[in-house]
């Protein structure tokens, strides 16, 4: 029994294949297009999709990479510069104190130079920090030649007046305390009244001004000069509310003080003009 | 020697407190010395809270008007007030804290404003709203220590449950 013959069947069929092949090729090649499409479209849009996958993966790696970077730059300069602005901020800070205590001291420079009166300019050095009557104290004293009861005054008007003096430095009572008291008129009004402190963040009152005489808000008060301690038209404050008190001889005015106490850096001691005694002037015994 | 330290540092703190108030004006709203005595002289011998209230005394007598022995009083009578109510606190809960430092603050306020009152010194109309200002915002401020105090664990202060049952506390 002949046993088959695999390998020349398979020859065969490679033989045949070949010529099917090779037949089709030629049939094929009168039609190009049908060619492209089915032996050579396929494999191309295969490699072409696999080849755009890498390409674009690889481009959105590259992207998200670089996006990373750019993200650990953004927070380093944004880290920088918030520093940099909380610099700024302290700079813009400082440069702004500093502009107003220029501000303070240019206006006493020109009140020094308007008043006759002589004086002393001094700095703030510290206000009471509890509660109790407002004062503050000023690094004058008794060396520069600061007396008791001289008037203080700032770049917008009157301080308070010195109720104590220490060798370098003074205590001063602030014009919204409540012990504070000093004669003041309106330009225009011919009677005087007394200004009252009422406490801090409480306005002054104008007390004693007839309740006939025209007074206005926005009015000014000013100092009368007639104290001993302020020279005339120093600016107290300014009217807020003027009270209509029926059956009282009296208005009863409210008056915004000119300075604020929390921003005030220097202030101006004005010598007295009167020199004040501790023995009465009236009744005393008469001096030879 | 201990106690020396402590009254110079309150002293001092004051007067910083009192140079800080001309340029921050926040600061200027606060009465400082019932918080520096309080938090500072809590749990201190009579001894030293009295000679802290009286040094801290002497020195406001440089903002006072009248320089005499009111504001010295007035200081050794807060610091006094606030070791006496410090074994009666019970510091294991900052609800106790805050009671007994608006206690503190009302006894001030009732010393500062309605003693005057009742012994015939009326004030002007305005003077005690300031002053009810001024203790509000103290209370506020104290308020934020108490619980800077419990919710860090600082300075000795216990969180709420830590060591509740301790005695002494």
């Amino acid at each position: 029994m002949e046993k088959p013959r695999s390998g020349g069947r398979l020859s065969k069929a490679v033989v045949v294949l070949s010529v099917v092949l090779v037949a089709v090729v030629i049939v094929l090649g009168f039609y190009p297009k049908l060619f492209r499409s089915l032996f050579v479209g396929v494999p191309e849009e295969i490699v072409g999709s696999f080849l755009s996958g890498v390409s674009s993966g690889s481009r959105s790696a590259g992207s998200l990479w670089s996006g990373y970077l750019d993200l650990v730059g953004v927070k380093r300069e944004n880290r920088n510069l918030k520093k940099e602005l909380l610099l700024l901020s302290r700079q813009l800070s400082r440069s702004r104190d500093l502009f107003w205590e220029n501000a303070q001291l240019k206006s006493l420079i020109g009140l020094k130079g308007r008043v006759t009166n002589p004086g002393k300019p001094c700095r703030v050095m510290a206000i009471n920090p509890t509660t109790g009557h407002r004062t503050f104290l000023l690094n004058c004293g008794s060396v520069d030649g600061i007396e008791d009861k001289s008037g203080v005054v700032g770049s917008r008007g009157v301080l308070g007046y010195v109720i104590r003096v220490f060798p370098n430095f003074c205590q001063v009572l602030w014009v919204e305390d409540t012990y504070f008291a000093l004669e003041g008129h309106i330009p225009g009004i011919p009677d005087m009244g007394v200004i009252h402190g009422q406490g801090v963040a409480s306005p002054l009152r104008l007390k004693y001004l007839p309740i006939l005489v025209s007074v206005k808000k926005g009015d000014l008060v000013r100092t009368t000069g007639e104290d001993g301690i302020f020279p005339p038209d120093v600016p107290i404050g300014t009217v807020l509310s003027v009270g209509e008190r029926e059956k009282m001889l009296f208005r009863r005015i409210d008056v915004a003080p000119s300075e604020q106490l929390e921003t005030i850096s220097f202030a101006y001691v004005f010598a007295p003009m009167h020199h004040w005694v501790s023995s009465p002037i009236v009744g005393g015994e008469p001096t030879k | 020697m201990r106690w020396i330290v402590r009254i110079g540092f309150l002293l001092v703190l004051l007067l910083l407190f009192s140079v800080f108030s001309t340029t921050v004006p926040y600061l200027y709203w606060i009465d400082w010395l019932v918080p520096v005595l309080f938090f500072g002289i809590r749990d201190a011998p009579w001894f030293v809270a009295a000679s802290c209230g009286a040094l801290s005394g002497l020195v406001m007598t440089l903002f006072s008007v009248h320089p005499n022995v009111a504001p010295v009083l007035q200081a050794v009578l807060l610091c006094l007030v606030v070791v006496w109510l410090y074994p009666l606190i019970q510091w294991n809960h900052p609800k106790n804290a805050l009671v007994a430092w608006w206690g503190v603050l009302v006894m001030d306020g009732l010393a500062s404003m309605f003693l005057p009152l009742l012994l015939g010194h009326e004030g002007p109309e305005g003077a005690g709203v300031a002053d009810l200002v001024r203790l509000t915002v103290t209370g506020v401020l104290g308020s934020v220590i108490v619980g800077v105090l419990y919710g860090t664990g600082e300075f000795g202060a216990l969180r709420p449950g830590s060591r509740a049952d301790e005695p002494g506390r």
